[in-house]
């Protein structure tokens, strides 16, 4: 049979070869089509898991950019020697790596819908990116990158939380650093009397806050919890050079909070660095040891590195 | 099952839908595609009348089997080729062997070809360029360029149907077909050579 002489009209009438041998085999093998269910289920499990790929990645981008956007820049000098070392620490690697393999997974299984082969690489690596960061805004909104990344940090002992982070950056006395709240009533406080202060390990400290401005001695009394910089003087005295708020929250520090600690931090810094440049001019190089106990804060090894 | 007349006026699609409910439709659906699959299959370098066969019956079980996820946006004649494609490929993976590139176009197709797809198509003819030496470069290209050229030049499908076939986004079916001929024009040209230069 020549199939090229037939007519169309008579096409229902021709049985090929393979038209044959294809009834054989499903007789033989009682073959049957696929349901329709089952092809409809296979499709909306790839658009599901696609769904479900892309409110993960918001969750990634939520909690990473409630992670980049609460790491404490304004103060970045008091504890780390420059920007790069600090932005290194502070960087939410782990979140980063989620959202790009979550975008990568998004991508593919948007690929492997019925037409998603028709789509170039860039508009199905886009519309994925645009699914999670319109979720990502919609959960930060709501503070669930704050909410995570807490309950993580609380829950898994391995995970390092911007909270735990923030702790384990501004708990270290040896440094100059210290984490904490007031013990004492708030009206006993004055700049000329020792106050006890009990820091993040449960350590009471006493305070020397003769160096303090008035602005900081009034946060440190409003009893909230704050970060201290300053120096040892002893295993159990804390001279304090200035106070900042602890910004650990759940909404994330605004541009313009960021701004002010930034400005309060440079004015403490820069009153306490005047002093110790009039007292070189007038005493030339002093001897570290001899420092008197109302100029120790000159000498912080943050404002000599600010210098 | 419908008088002869009706059923030759029915879209492939309508066919689909009358297969789902008699089977016995499903004859008109291997006789409309039979051929054309044969000569896809043969392009694709199968040589063997009985392997083209087994592939073809291949073809058409999962093609009965796969009716009710055919996606209606498409034409079903491109998701038969793609399902023909995708048996064919597979057919090799599990042979273990390569494409032999026995017969990609006859003759006057490969003219055809020449002409209206290859620029320098004067210079190749000038070159004395002749069929067979056209069919081993086009079997000796990679084969993401040989596809969508085969499809285009001797299937005459139209870039959206080679991408529903290919499962590739449009916009790479032109540049792989432009791509795939730039690379057969140098590949023409330094084999006609190498030819010449035979003593």
């Amino acid at each position: 049979m020549n199939p090229n002489n037939q007519q169309p009209n008579t096409e229902i009438n021709q049985t090929t070869s393979t038209a044959v041998r294809v009834f054989e085999q499903i007789e033989r093998e009682a073959i049957k089509p696929i349901s329709r269910l089952r092809f409809m289920l296979s499709e909306w499990g790839v658009w599901i898991a696609w769904a479900a790929t892309v409110v993960f990645g918001a969750f990634a981008l939520a909690t990473l950019s409630y992670a980049a956007l609460s790491a404490n820049y304004a103060l970045y000098e008091a504890t780390h020697a420059n920007f790069l070392t600090f932005l290194v620490v502070v960087m939410p690697y782990v979140w980063i790596v989620l959202f790009a393999g979550m975008v990568y997974l998004a991508t593919y299984e948007m690929k492997n819908t019925k037409r998603g082969y028709r789509y170039t690489t860039s508009y199905l690596v886009g519309s994925s990116i645009l699914g999670t960061v319109l979720g990502a805004i919609l959960l930060h909104s709501f503070g669930i990158g704050y909410l995570l990344d807490r309950t993580l940090g609380q829950q898994l002992s391995l995970y390092m939380s911007m909270e735990k982070m923030e702790q384990k950056m501004w708990q270290m006395p040896a440094e100059g650093r210290l984490l904490g709240e007031l013990l004492e009533s708030k009206s006993l406080i004055t700049s000329d009397v020792p106050t006890n202060f009990k820091d993040g390990g449960g350590i009471v400290w006493r305070l020397n806050t003769t160096e303090l401005r008035p602005r900081d001695l009034a946060l440190l009394q409003s009893g909230e919890r704050v970060r201290l910089l300053g120096t040892t003087t002893s295993e159990v005295t804390f001279h304090v050079c200035g106070v900042f708020p602890w910004m650990m929250r759940e909404k994330a520090m605004s541009r313009h909070e960021m701004e002010e600690q930034r400005q309060e931090f440079n004015t403490v810094m820069r009153q306490h660095k005047k002093l110790l440049e009039m007292n070189d001019d007038s005493m030339g190089r002093q001897n570290p040891h001899k420092v008197p106990e109302n100029e120790l804060c000159s000498h912080l090894a943050i404002i000599k590195r600010m210098r | 099952m419908l008088e002869p007349d009706i059923v030759s006026e029915l879209s492939d699609e309508e066919i689909v839908i009358k297969t789902l409910s008699d089977r016995s439709f499903f004859a008109v659906i291997v006789y409309r595609f039979e051929d054309k699959l044969g000569r896809y299959i043969r392009r694709l370098g199968v040589s063997l009348h009985e392997d083209k066969q087994d592939i073809l019956q291949d073809i058409f079980i999962k093609v009965y089997k796969n009716l009710n996820g055919f996606d209606g946006r498409l034409s079903f004649s491109s998701w038969v080729y793609r399902i023909a494609h995708n048996e064919t490929i597979s057919w090799y993976r599990k042979q273990r062997v390569r494409p032999e590139g026995h017969l990609i176009a006859e003759a006057e197709e490969i003219f055809l070809f020449t002409e209206g797809g290859l620029k320098g198509a004067d210079l190749l003819v000038d070159a004395g360029i002749d069929a067979h030496l056209l069919q081993k470069c086009i079997k000796d290209l990679e084969s993401k360029y040989r596809d969508p050229i085969i499809l285009r030049y001797f299937e005459h499908k139209e870039y959206d149907e080679i991408s529903d076939i290919l499962k590739i986004p449009i916009g790479t079916v032109g540049t792989l077909i432009s791509r795939g001929k730039k690379r057969l024009e140098v590949k023409l040209i330094a084999t006609n050579q190498s030819v010449d230069t035979k003593p």
